[in-house]
């Protein structure tokens, strides 16, 4: 057994070795071809729009091409995983986004540890969301909501895209905030949220601008604040959450970049600069606002010092609101 | 009048060449992939997206929507030649469909299905036309109570659905409903019977249980009978309807169109609970229902109309609301917002070209369909004349393939012949698939907007009962429940078992 261990030992030792000296070629040429980036969501989705967006600037500056592989499944768990298990040579990244740092509280079986399993690239922006109600119900002011929602416990309902997501649980937040309770209704998706607020079923929703942008054009919703710390440039009348009064109040879905640990820094570097180029791009920042979407890239350790925050930010909302699947 | 300019306003556009290729292009591809077994229309349209951008936006949206309901056509090919759904909406074209190809009648299967199919598109579509603004308001009006007193509804239509005894078509019913409860629970995000599989969290794939149950079950089945070399052991004479199809035909499609029509409005199980509401009616209104499941052309007529209406009437949520009602339109929504057209309620008044211009392309594509489809029946026929050792392997293949490729996942390619196993079990045991799939779709839907139903009225169960169009449904569910336990409608059912037996 402990031959086994020490051999093994070993063997990881010298493929170590063996690794790290093609490496530093490889480095030099890297990409020398096309990269799997790893979409843990089914085709469609605002992911898909915004790396639609990036890949053919990506694809010209790396001269090589992005190629998408959609492994959607299990709270992007699945996706995620398939890139923790990937070689480490900068072959195979992989999009995470918020559910990313609230599965380790939600999930004791996770496949991979998100914390030491993966090199941060880069966080590519944040997708405020926008407090949306019924042009037609008598909300017209947060105020007037919270009013509501203090006078009647759990009178009013709220859609999201499931427990534990990000429209979950800045709900969550939200309410111990305002110091009220609202019933939670889930759903499958946000399609048939919209459309059941569309219908007046539910109340109220904390959705993507994406989303709630149409409709409010078109007069169906009605928003009542937004939640980033700044109003959108998309939505400059509405009020954020914090100006609302709840100073400091903020919460947003984001979407980032992540190799495999051990991915060779200067690969992972590399990966940083053309994203954060492309990104800075004025063309790819006005479409990317179009779909709601604040750039925001950072470096390899500022992301990762924002993965370790943001897990620890909901890992207490969701200890205190009572979230958490085993119970 | 305002439509009809806007339709003639549409026509011009759809009959622009580049737009009026790319719709043949998409109606081919659909056909195609129609065809091929578990190649679905949500894999194609997400490949094909990038090459969108180079497309004007209407154009890309006639090619997208081309395969979409060209899949559709295509879909009802297999599934009367092989006994292969490789859409949900084609599983109850399986039940008379095939036995009608194994009574050498594919060609009429065929041809009506195609005529079916092109009448309730035509139909559908000026429906789209004229009625889309109000009828979007329609799918409004159904909130969680609404959508579980559906669900009853056609829960119970799929026992009259069943040919054999009533225990046994419960039984698939219950057997349905377990196996759709595999998977993360919406309300508290705990996995049930997942066992710890990460690909089981999301549940069991519709495709691999569908196939299995249906096309491997089949193929096992006919290992036991060395004797027969292909599927069609007569000779095929009729490649055209009789008129005595034809009489028996029109009336199952124009029910058909109009069930499809108003259900393919509902986003969800729409389009596959038209179909099966077509067939129940059919078969209910019939005055020899014995003669469905054995290939009796109006449970073809019937089901395929139904899903071809669905098909176009579900893009009126889309268009109207800017709601996508399934993964296939949620693709085009994106495909949409590419273009930097927000889908949503203002489409029709801000981008009217695109509007009309998609609507007046499905009713040209409808009739390409027909043309493309028409011809190739002869060579469809033909296939079944493959002797089955060739024929088998290859369509098992094509599973596999059809199956891998839709999460990459190998374990559903292992479900698949879990499946393809118990649907041996099922042929041997006279159990019928068809309740179990329907179940199986239905089920956590209704689940799903049962809970949310009694969330929403802090668990008042009355809701169900005052709320007008809940309560209208769940009495028809009552009065089919009275039908079928009716002791006359039992006994020609026992008449019919007997004499299958």
């Amino acid at each position: 057994m402990l031959q086994g261990l020490r051999l093994s030992a070993a063997i990881a030792a010298l493929s170590c070795a063996l690794g790290l000296a093609p490496a530093a070629a490889q480095e030099k040429t890297y990409p020398a071809k096309p990269i799997t980036l790893v979409i843990p969501f089914a085709p469609g989705g605002s992911v898909d729009a915004v790396v639609r967006t990036l890949k053919p600037h990506l694809d010209e500056r790396l001269k090589q091409p992005i190629v998408v592989d959609y492994r959607g499944g299990a709270a992007t768990t699945i996706g995620t995983g398939v890139v923790a298990r990937a070689p480490a040579d900068g072959y195979t990244i992989g999009v995470v986004v918020d559910a990313h740092t609230v599965n380790p509280s939600l999930y004791k079986d996770l496949t991979y540890n998100t914390f030491t399993d993966f090199a941060p690239v880069t966080l590519m922006g944040t997708m405020p969301l926008v407090v949306a109600v019924n042009a037609s119900s008598e909300f017209d002011t947060l105020a007037k909501l919270v009013a509501v929602a203090k006078a009647k416990p759990k009178a009013l309902a709220y859609g999201t895209v499931g427990t534990g997501s990000i429209n979950h649980l800045a709900v969550e937040l939200f309410s111990r905030a305002a110091g009220i309770e609202l019933t939670h209704a889930p759903y499958r998706g946000g399609g048939p949220a919209v459309t059941d607020l569309l219908g007046g079923h539910i109340h109220l929703m904390l959705m993507s601008a994406t989303l709630a942008k149409p409709q409010i054009d078109a007069g169906k919703f009605r928003a009542l604040a937004v939640t980033s710390k700044e109003r959108l440039p998309t939505l400059p009348n509405v009020p954020t959450v914090a100006e609302s009064g709840y100073p400091g109040f903020e919460a947003f879905a984001w979407q980032g970049i992540v190799a495999p640990a051990k991915t060779p820094p200067a690969i992972v570097d590399r990966l940083q600069k053309e994203t954060k180029a492309v990104l800075d791009l004025p063309e790819v920042r006005k479409q990317l606002g179009e779909l709601g979407f604040v750039v925001a890239a950072s470096t390899p350790a500022e992301f990762a010092a924002f993965i370790k925050s943001d897990a620890e930010h909901w890992a207490k909302v969701i200890e205190t609101a009572n979230v958490k699947p085993e119970n | 009048m305002e439509t009809l300019l806007g339709l003639y306003h549409g026509l011009t556009i759809a009959l622009l060449p580049t737009n009026l290729l790319y719709c043949l292009v998409g109606a081919l591809i659909g056909t195609l992939i129609g065809v091929l077994p578990g190649l679905g229309p949500v894999a194609t349209v997400a490949m094909l997206l990038p090459v969108t951008l180079y497309l004007p936006p209407v154009t890309a949206l006639i090619m997208l929507s081309g395969i979409y309901y060209g899949a559709q056509y295509g879909g009802s090919t297999t599934a009367i030649l092989v006994n292969l759904p490789g859409e949900n909406s084609s599983v109850v074209t399986c039940l008379d469909g095939y036995q009608m190809a194994r009574q050498g009648r594919a060609g009429p299967a065929l041809a009506v299905a195609a005529l079916g199919s092109l009448f309730a598109g035509c139909v559908a579509t000026l429906f789209i036309a004229f009625f889309a603004p109000p009828l979007a308001v329609l799918a409004l009006l159904f909130g969680p109570s609404e959508y579980f007193a559906l669900m009853v509804l056609g829960l119970i239509a799929a026992i009259v659905l069943a040919q054999g005894s009533l225990l046994k078509a419960l039984g698939m019913i219950v057997l349905g409903l377990l196996l759709a409860s595999v998977g993360t629970d919406l309300n508290s995000s705990l996995g049930r019977m997942t066992f710890g599989i990460p690909e089981l969290a999301d549940g069991i794939g519709f495709v691999p249980l569908a196939m299995g149950v249906f096309a491997v079950g089949e193929i096992i089945k006919n290992l036991e009978k060395p004797e027969e070399r292909s599927l069609v052991t007569g000779d095929i004479s009729n490649l055209w309807p009789t008129k005595d199809d034809f009489r028996r035909s029109w009336p199952a499609v124009l029910r058909g169109t109009a069930l499809g029509s108003v259900l393919g409005l509902l986003p969800g199980g729409g389009a596959m609970l038209s179909s099966f509401a077509a067939y129940a009616l059919e078969k209910r209104l019939s005055r020899e229902p014995e003669r469905f499941g054995r290939g009796a052309i109006e449970g073809v007529a019937a089901p395929e109309s139904a899903n071809n209406a669905g098909a176009q009437t579900s893009f009126i949520p889309l268009l109207t609301l800017g709601i996508p009602a399934n993964a296939v339109i949620a693709l085009m929504a994106g495909a949409m917002m590419i273009h930097g057209i927000q889908p949503g309620p203002q489409v029709l008044t801000k981008n009217p070209e695109l509007f009309w211009g998609v609507v007046a392309s499905m009713l040209i594509g409808n009739v390409m369909l027909v043309i493309i489809n028409l011809p190739l029946i002869r060579i469809w026929v033909a296939l079944l004349k493959i002797p089955y050792h060739l024929l088998y392997p290859a369509i098992l293949v094509f599973c596999c393939i059809g199956v891998y490729s839709i999460n990459k996942s190998v374990f559903e390619v292992s479900l698949l012949l879990v499946f393809g196993l118990m649907g041996y079990l099922f042929l041997k045991l006279r159990l019928e698939p068809a309740p179990l799939l329907l179940a199986f779709v239905l089920g956590p839907l209704m689940e799903e907007n049962l809970r949310r139903a009694m969330v929403l009225s802090h668990g008042d169960p009355t809701v169900f009962a005052t709320r007008p169009i809940s309560a209208g449904l769940l009495l028809l569910a009552l009065a089919l429940l009275a039908l079928v336990t009716l002791p006359i409608f039992r006994r020609t059912r026992d008449v019919a078992f007997k004499e299958e037996g």
